[in-house]
């Protein structure tokens, strides 16, 4: 019945198609997650289209360049049926995504704003708030269906059977996770618009990167402020280009997420790391890191430079136990390495008497 | 053995706490007759040594256990107990408690060691005959007494590893080997779904099957100690599972107890299933790669019994009879090359490049209520450091925890602590919002619920791979068609989230087959597992790691066992020469006509 409506629907309003050229892209975005890189659009190319979920509408998908050619954006001008009781009416939004196919922003038509289902326009906060829910990949929207969000016949919830108790009863937490992701009575133009986003038009991004990938597109990435461009820059590289970029990659590490920065330290070569320079630019950071990361540095001792360990012996604090112990397991098996400024470090420590795992430095100093 | 029989425990408490005729006695706490409100935690006996009794209150103080000891010399008694402080920092800690000796307390509060060890409790002078020993809570949240120890002389127990081992073994008069052994046809370790799936299905065919669970519940996860719902498909085994699943109520909720009364009942009833509650398995002999023999332990007791059959069934879920046994099992995620478990959506967050020992985490479950008047909950600087600004009033199956440096198995009581931190912590900052003044905690479970540990090999390695390939073997006898979830940690891809909340990955899958190979073991001849230690990867895991799937691989297993026995098989050939048999029986489940 949806796809025969949106068939309807397609016929009916597609005389409302902008035609694109080079008045695209044609609003300033409502909510940009770049940095405004719309701005140095100049050149405009259509490269594929795509299939909106549950309807028969295509879309065509635009590479936004700037003035030397250089891949800035995707865009696309939607035009889609938001569909409830068999009432549909269409849906007006310019999507951008960035070179991975992540959506980073939208814009809409100040003519043709956004509405919720009983045709109240979209407030200040109702943009913020599509804009969270289409920046969010995990969102439970993705494994829905429609009907799941509309059963007027579902059961009642467990929240009513278990009343007086607080539960995140399964489907309670499905509701109250909806409820607090999606614009209140605009439930479908949500849904819709996460799945249009998120849908098949992120694989064919991705495949078609691969045919605009030059060595240009590959620094560009690499030197940018953006996590995922760095991530997919770094896989590209090999033992050389690592080493080459290898200052980069450091900066990198000190600011990226726990994902990032384990896959750096996995890829890093392992020769790498007998250089004071390249063990200290990475260990420096030690204070500053998440303890997974923390974690795969202490693994690296046996690899880094000496004088890692030297580092570490003024942060033991910062180790869990485990950590802890890895550490002094690792001294243990390099007496050689043992000097009186790890030693100091860590008598500092106990000294101190307020790290927990203090019996193991005493243990360990002990047999030594 | 139906039920733990009070009157044998009683009998066997006195064996398990030893006084002499001279001047020193060792008490394990979980021997203690009245546990009052004290909980018997066998969780973590491969790493600290011991069942041990936990003040769970919840943050009210528990009960008094007490036993009582008979003295034969009067003295001077030094009183020491092997306890630990396990939230240690800058805070008072918060399992503190005191022993009481003949309504007495010693002078020292005990709880205060970061890692197990004696604590010295105090001296008093007692006079021969009978002693009452009481453990008295102070704080209600989780002061933890392994053993106690009286001597006259003032020498403190070694504090771990075998040295302590033996000390305690000798001082329990305890011989090398047990002294019971019993005989089976199946002996089925571990009494989750899995584990009570392959007993039933084994049962059924007439096999005489020991089930040895180390909980005095059947269901492990399923069970209302843990009250995780079961999720999946009954695949061929519809009968079977109906008796021991669970409604579809929400995790953590208490009418997991309706199913937990369900599931024992139903397994109860088969008298040729010889059930061993609190029993926890501690060795597995093999010879010739073959497993001889199993020994488990009372969990309050400390009796042991041998137990011995020609095939086993390892549903223990971390694969613990396997790897006693020596079988081959894999921890950690797979690299993505290795088998093609690739999902480029995801990348790295499914599959990584490099293997690591990444895993999915477990979790804790935990509910509360609303009273009627205004509740109290008390100040706990010392679960700060874990729950920090978050602020919650129930959980879910993704408050889950996973660290780099934490082993699953290895550092299970400082994740099921770290939880306890969590969940405390949450819960204390959510009460300061005066919206929440009347909520209380109604239940927390201390149970890991685990999702990933040892992953035992089989034959097959059920992988990711599989599923994309939409591979049929003629070996199938598990099918799902729930999603493949893989978890991961929030923090690691948001740092300002809590470390303690998971995200889920779905891939989803119309059906998809698990083979019988990767039901029993490559290198150990007569070893089932069934359970989450089946023979997978990390991404296969992702899947089939519910429970009622789990339940479903118990079942295949139990009725592979019953056609081993009648053909005087191992698993492998009931592949290899009997697969037809084999398929026909899960398939119709008739009853094998044995040749005995």
């Amino acid at each position: 019945m949806l796809l025969y409506l949106s068939l309807l629907f397609a016929l009916v309003v597609s005389n409302w198609q902008v035609p694109l050229s080079d008045e695209t892209p044609q609003h300033v975005p409502i909510h940009f997650a770049m940095d405004r890189e719309y701005e140095a659009v100049v050149q405009v190319e259509e490269v594929f289209s795509f299939q909106g979920k549950d309807t028969a509408l295509t879309h065509a998908i635009y590479l936004l360049s700037d003035e030397d050619g250089a891949p800035l954006l995707y865009y696309a001008d939607i035009l889609t049926p938001v569909c409830i009781d068999n009432i549909c009416k269409p849906m007006v939004i310019e999507i951008y995504w960035n070179l991975l196919g992540a959506y980073v922003g939208y814009a809409v038509d100040p003519e043709a704003p956004l509405t919720k289902y009983d045709h109240d326009l979209f407030e200040k906060e109702d943009y913020q708030k599509l804009h969270d829910l289409l920046l969010n990949r995990y969102s439970i929207l993705e494994r829905r269906e429609l009907s799941d969000l509309f059963d007027t016949n579902a059961k009642p919830q467990e929240k009513v059977k278990f009343k007086g108790q607080e539960v995140d009863a399964v489907s309670g937490a499905t509701k109250k996770e909806i409820k607090e992701s999606v614009v209140e009575g605009a439930l479908y133009s949500c849904y819709t618009a996460w799945h249009l986003v998120h849908g098949e038009v992120v694989q064919k991004m991705d495949a078609y990167l691969d045919s605009i990938y030059t060595r240009e597109l590959a620094s560009y990435f690499l030197d940018s402020d953006y996590e995922d461009y760095q991530s997919y820059a770094l896989k590209q590289l090999n033992a050389d280009d690592f080493e080459q970029h290898l200052a980069r990659i450091t900066a990198i590490f000190g600011q990226a997420k726990p994902l990032l920065r384990r896959y750096i330290l996995k890829k890093m070569p392992e020769e790498l790391w007998k250089d004071e320079y390249t063990t200290v630019s990475f260990f420096q950071y030690f204070a500053h890191l998440d303890i997974n990361t923390r974690t795969l540095l202490i693994k690296e001792l046996e690899n880094a430079h000496p004088q890692a360990l030297r580092l570490l012996a003024a942060g033991v604090q910062d180790m869990t136990k485990n950590q802890l112990r890895s550490y002094l397991n690792y001294l243990e098996t390099r007496p050689d390495l043992m000097d009186s400024t790890i030693e100091e470090a860590l008598k500092k420590t106990l000294a101190a008497k307020d790290y927990s795992y203090n019996y193991l430095i005493e243990a360990f100093l002990k047999d030594k | 053995m139906k039920k733990p029989q009070l009157l044998i425990i009683a009998f066997i408490c006195c064996c398990f706490a030893w006084a002499t005729a001279q001047d020193e006695a060792l008490i394990e706490a979980e021997s203690f007759l009245d546990k009052g409100g004290w909980m018997t935690d066998p969780q973590f006996i491969e790493q600290m040594g011991s069942t041990y009794l936990m003040a769970h209150g919840m943050g009210k103080v528990v009960k008094n256990a007490s036993t009582k000891i008979e003295l034969d010399q009067p003295g001077e008694y030094y009183v020491w107990a092997r306890t630990r402080d396990w939230a240690p920092g800058p805070w008072e800690a918060p399992g503190r408690f005191k022993i009481q000796i003949n309504g007495q307390a010693l002078k020292n509060t005990l709880g205060l060691n970061p890692d197990w060890n004696w604590e010295y409790a105090g001296k008093m002078k007692l006079s021969k005959g009978t002693v009452k020993l009481e453990l008295a809570d102070l704080t209600g949240f989780n002061g933890r007494c392994d053993a106690i120890y009286l001597s006259t002389k003032n020498q403190k127990p070694p504090q771990d590893g075998p040295e302590l081992k033996e000390w305690r073994r000798t001082r329990l008069k305890e011989p090398i080997a047990p002294e019971v052994t019993k005989n089976y046809d199946l002996v089925v370790t571990g009494g989750g779904i899995a584990g009570c799936a392959a007993s039933i299905a084994a049962a059924e065919q007439g096999l005489k099957v020991a089930l040895i669970h180390d909980r005095p519940l059947l269901g492990g996860n399923a069970s209302s100690e843990i009250r995780v719902h079961t999720l999946g498909i009954y695949g061929k085994f519809e009968r079977i599972l109906k008796m021991i699943d669970t409604e579809h109520y929400p995790n953590g909720s208490p009418d997991a107890i309706k199913d937990q009364e369900k599931r024992d009942r139903n397994v109860q009833k088969y008298s040729n299933i010889d059930i061993h509650y609190n029993w926890r398995a501690y060795d597995a002999l093999s010879q010739d790669s073959t497993i001889v023999h199993v020994d488990a332990r009372h969990t309050s007791s400390g009796e042991r019994i041998r137990f011995k059959a020609p095939l086993f069934v390892d549903a223990t879920g971390d694969g613990w009879i396997g790897y006693w046994a020596g079988a081959e099992y894999s921890y950690g995620r797979e690299s993505v090359y290795k088998y093609g478990e690739a999902w480029d959506k995801w990348g790295e967050l499914w599959s990584p490049e490099e293997a690591d020992n990444a895993v999915m985490g477990s979790s804790i479950l935990w509910r509360t209520e609303v009273a009627e008047t205004p509740q109290d909950f008390p100040d706990i600087p010392w679960a700060k450091e874990v729950a920090e600004e978050h602020e919650a009033t129930a959980g879910e199956w993704y408050w889950e925890f996973s660290r780099n440096d934490l082993h699953q198995i290895h550092d299970g009581e400082e994740i099921r602590d770290h939880m306890l931190k969590a969940i405390y912590g949450s819960f204390a900052n959510a009460k300061q919002d005066p919206k929440n003044e009347n909520y209380r905690l109604q239940w927390v479970s201390y149970l890991l619920g685990k999702r990933e540990s040892r992953r035992l090999m089989g034959d097959h390695i059920f992988t990711f791979r599989d599923v994309l390939d939409d591979a049929k073997p003629a070996d199938s006898v598990v099918v799902e068609k729930r999603d493949i979830d893989l978890h991961f940690q929030q923090n690691l891809v948001d740092e300002t989230k809590p470390d303690f909340l998971s995200k889920a990955l779905f891939y989803k899958t119309e059906r998809y087959y698990i083979p019988y190979r990767s039901l029993y073991s490559r290198n150990i001849n007569n070893l089932f597992m069934a359970g989450r230690c089946f023979s997978c990867s990390h991404a296969g895991l992702g899947g089939p790691r519910v429970m009622r799937t789990t339940g479903q691989m118990g079942a295949a297993v139990g009725m592979a066992a019953a056609l081993c026995k009648q053909k005087g098989v191992n698993p492998r050939v009931i592949y290899q020469k009997y697969l037809a048999e084999y398929m026909d029986l899960v398939e119709n489940q008739h009853l094998l006509n044995f040749k005995n």
